[in-house]
């Protein structure tokens, strides 16, 4: 996988979550993917095989036990890195806005 | 609206082959010139010209080694086979080595000429788009084509060249069960989801999808299939069970007899169709082999019997689609049977009991349905609108894995089969050895797991690797297969950033079609003299025909007048004195009746050269 895909959220990307059943990813998937196929978007061939591409990888990862743990372990450590950040952006507009209110 | 219609469909089977249209928002099936909907896929070379169709499929007692059929079994395969051998010992025709690759060779104008499988299928598409082209009245360029699902890519290019020889522009080359589901999903206007099981058993092939369809979206799941299970294998059987009939009661070798061979094989797949709706079949052949007349007898129960295992087989690629795509047998909610062969009722019994007695859907029509779909999806690729086909899409997945050959021989896959395309699968492989400093990719395709029992497709060579222990250069291998099925390899160095890839093309050589395409040519011009030819004939024989006709007509007037003369002179010869307006009277009548005919004589003639 390249790093490209590595940003990419699979979760979001399918539209599941870490307790969604095999059925569930099955089904969202499919969705998914007769919604983006190429051969449903024949006038934008080349970006619709690129967001197949990845939907199918995505599928690939989470319907395989093995895979979906290797990913979900670096996937919380990305949600928890985010969430930090985004508690630091927090306190920083705090303290911004406090600033600005002197 | 009025649109110029030039799209068809082309179920090209191994024995019989079919058309359609859309045309008036709704698929025709065409019909050829004897007025039936399937046409033989039989090639049949002369002195004079070649003959197409049900026309050279009547020539194969007669011309048994210039008449072609099966070139689906020739099409894209190894000379060298142990299958293709086998079966070369049922051709009566003659199969010659060519690059490895088989040909055929026939006598045609008096000459001895050798044939690419290819151009043998081009001459069949040409007579397919010939039968468009005379019901239309418009010319057909763009096409979509079935294959079986088991053809694998070089046979699959292999159609498409001949799809260029014949001048027709390949839109695309489906697999046959999901083109007869295109049709199946058309008709029924599907609600929810729905697993739907086609299973395709027709002259040579044999081929099962396992598709979801759900409004217009067809999902190939998983297909398999058996490029050489069908009609004429149990055909075969057949004649090798009269062969030895006819051995114990007369004492006598058939099989030195290649025409004697051909009027049998006739007759057994007569007597096949028979036994699909009776329980028995006759067969009577005269003067067969040294004047003796061959009468006899087969019951379906004896068919099924010498059939057995090869009806057996049929189940393995129904239980393949299943395990592969992780449906149980209770979740397939309809099976539609296409193809010839379904017909036989124990190929029905045994599918429908391997899914526990299930009802088998049998509304669509098992000849066209494939060539129905096939129209539909051109029409659809071709930008075309209508409300109908306005969801139409189809998912297709790859048949056959491919992968690259490690060092002991295995193959590694790296798109297993049934992945939905396009695809994109990338692996890290590294040396085998240390210091190595090139690396081979030899790409393969098939379900094998020793490579060379697979389908070798090309090799590339990465170089430039730094020296190193083996084990620890990185290389990154990707295989990728684009919507039209278009498969590249390439081979990164981690370390160099060195790279190299090949596109998988396959089939002939741009010359060698281009080549073909004179030829074939050459071969219509031959045919248009024939029939140039032949119509001139016919125009000089009716005329003389009509001329024949005129002189007799015009023999009956004289003899009517003959005769009317004969007797006026007569009467006059016995009423030598009559009276004035008795002479009067007879005068009158005599030309009552002769001068119509009188005017007949002189009159035109020109109702009798209709035509002309």
């Amino acid at each position: 996988m390249n790093t490209e895909e590595n940003d990419l959220d699979l979760y979001e990307l399918l539209g599941v979550n870490y307790n969604s059943t095999k059925e569930e990813i099955d089904k969202a998937y499919r969705r998914k993917a007769i919604k983006f196929h190429p051969d449903k978007n024949r006038d934008n061939v080349e970006a619709a095989t690129k967001f197949f591409h990845q939907i199918s990888a995505a599928y690939k990862t989470l319907t395989d036990p093995q895979k979906k743990l290797e990913y979900d372990k670096i996937h919380k450590a990305k949600i928890e890195s985010k969430k930090r950040f985004e508690k630091l952006d927090a306190k920083r507009k705090a303290l911004k806005e406090e600033l600005e209110e002197r | 609206m009025d649109i110029e219609v030039n799209t068809v469909g082309i179920d090209l089977g191994t024995t019989y082959s079919c058309v359609g249209v859309w045309k008036n928002d709704r698929i025709e099936i065409i019909s050829n010139e004897q007025g039936n909907r399937t046409t033989p896929s039989y090639v049949s070379f002369t002195d004079t010209e070649i003959l197409v169709g049900e026309v050279a499929k009547n020539q194969v007692a007669t011309n048994p080694y210039n008449t072609v059929f099966d070139v689906h079994r020739l099409i894209g395969r190894n000379f060298y086979d142990s299958d293709f051998q086998n079966d070369m010992k049922y051709w009566p025709f003659r199969v010659i080595e060519n690059n490895g690759k088989p040909y055929v060779r026939a006598r045609y104008k008096g000459e001895k000429k050798d044939f690419s499988p290819e151009e043998i299928t081009s001459l069949i598409l040409l007579k397919m788009k010939d039968i468009a082209e005379d019901f239309l009245g418009t010319s057909v360029r763009d096409v979509v084509i079935t294959v079986p699902t088991y053809f694998n890519r070089f046979q699959r290019k292999a159609i498409e060249d001949a799809g260029l020889i014949a001048g027709l522009h390949v839109l695309q080359t489906i697999n046959s069960p999901s083109a007869a589901a295109i049709a199946y999903g058309l008709d029924r206007r599907i609600v929810g989801l729905r697993n739907v099981l086609v299973f395709d058993l027709g002259g040579g092939t044999c081929s099962v999808s396992l598709l979801a369809i759900e409004e217009g979206i067809l999902e190939e799941i998983a297909v398999a299939g058996n490029i050489h299970l069908g009609g004429e294998d149990f055909d075969n059987r057949l004649m090798n069970h009269f062969v030895q009939e006819f051995k114990s009661k007369f004492n006598r070798d058939l099989t030195s007899n290649i025409r004697a061979l051909c009027r049998l094989r006739e007759q057994c797949e007569r007597a096949k169709r028979i036994l699909s709706a009776s329980s028995q079949a006759f067969i009577e052949i005269d003067s067969l082999f040294e004047n003796i007349d061959f009468r006899t007898s087969i019951t379906r129960t004896r068919f099924e019997e010498l059939n057995q295992d090869l009806f057996q087989s049929i189940i393995e690629p129904i239980d393949r689609v299943l395990r592969d795509s992780d449906i149980y047998k209770s979740n397939v909610d309809e099976i539609v049977l296409i193809g010839g062969s379904t017909r036989i009722p124990k190929i029905q019994r045994m599918i429908s009991e391997f899914f526990n007695g299930k009802e088998l859907s049998r509304s669509i029509n098992s000849d066209e349905a494939a060539a129905y779909g096939a129209a539909v999806r051109a029409f659809h690729l071709t930008g075309n609108f209508s409300e109908k086909i306005q969801d139409l899409c189809l998912i297709e997945v790859s048949s056959l894995s491919l992968g690259i050959e490690t060092l002991n021989g295995d193959m590694l896959p790296f798109i297993k089969r049934n992945t939905s395309m396009p695809t994109k699968k990338l692996k890290i492989i590294s040396t085998d050895f240390n210091n190595q400093s090139s690396i081979s990719i030899q790409v393969y395709e098939g379900n094998n797991t020793r490579s060379i029992e697979n389908n070798f497709l090309g090799e590339f060579e990465l170089t430039g690797i730094r020296p190193a222990p083996k084990g620890v250069p990185q290389i990154a291998v990707t295989f990728d297969i684009d919507l039209n099925g278009k498969l590249k390899v390439s081979a990164v160095d981690k370390t160099t950033g060195r790279m190299n890839e090949i596109t998988i093309i396959g089939g002939l050589l741009k010359g060698e079609i281009e080549r073909m395409i004179t030829e074939t040519e050459k071969y219509r011009e031959d045919r248009e003299e024939v029939m140039q030819k032949a119509q001139a004939r016919n125009a000089l024989e009716s005329y003389t025909y009509d001329l024949r006709n005129v002189i007799q007509y015009i023999e009956n007037l004289k003899n009517e007048l003959e005769n009317v003369a004969q007797d006026s002179i007569t009467w006059l010869d016995e009423n030598q004195e009559s009276g004035k307006e008795e002479y009067e009277f007879k005068l009158n009548s005599l030309e009552e009746i002769a001068n119509p005919i009188l005017k007949k004589l002189y009159g035109n003639y020109s109702d009798f050269f209709n035509g002309t």
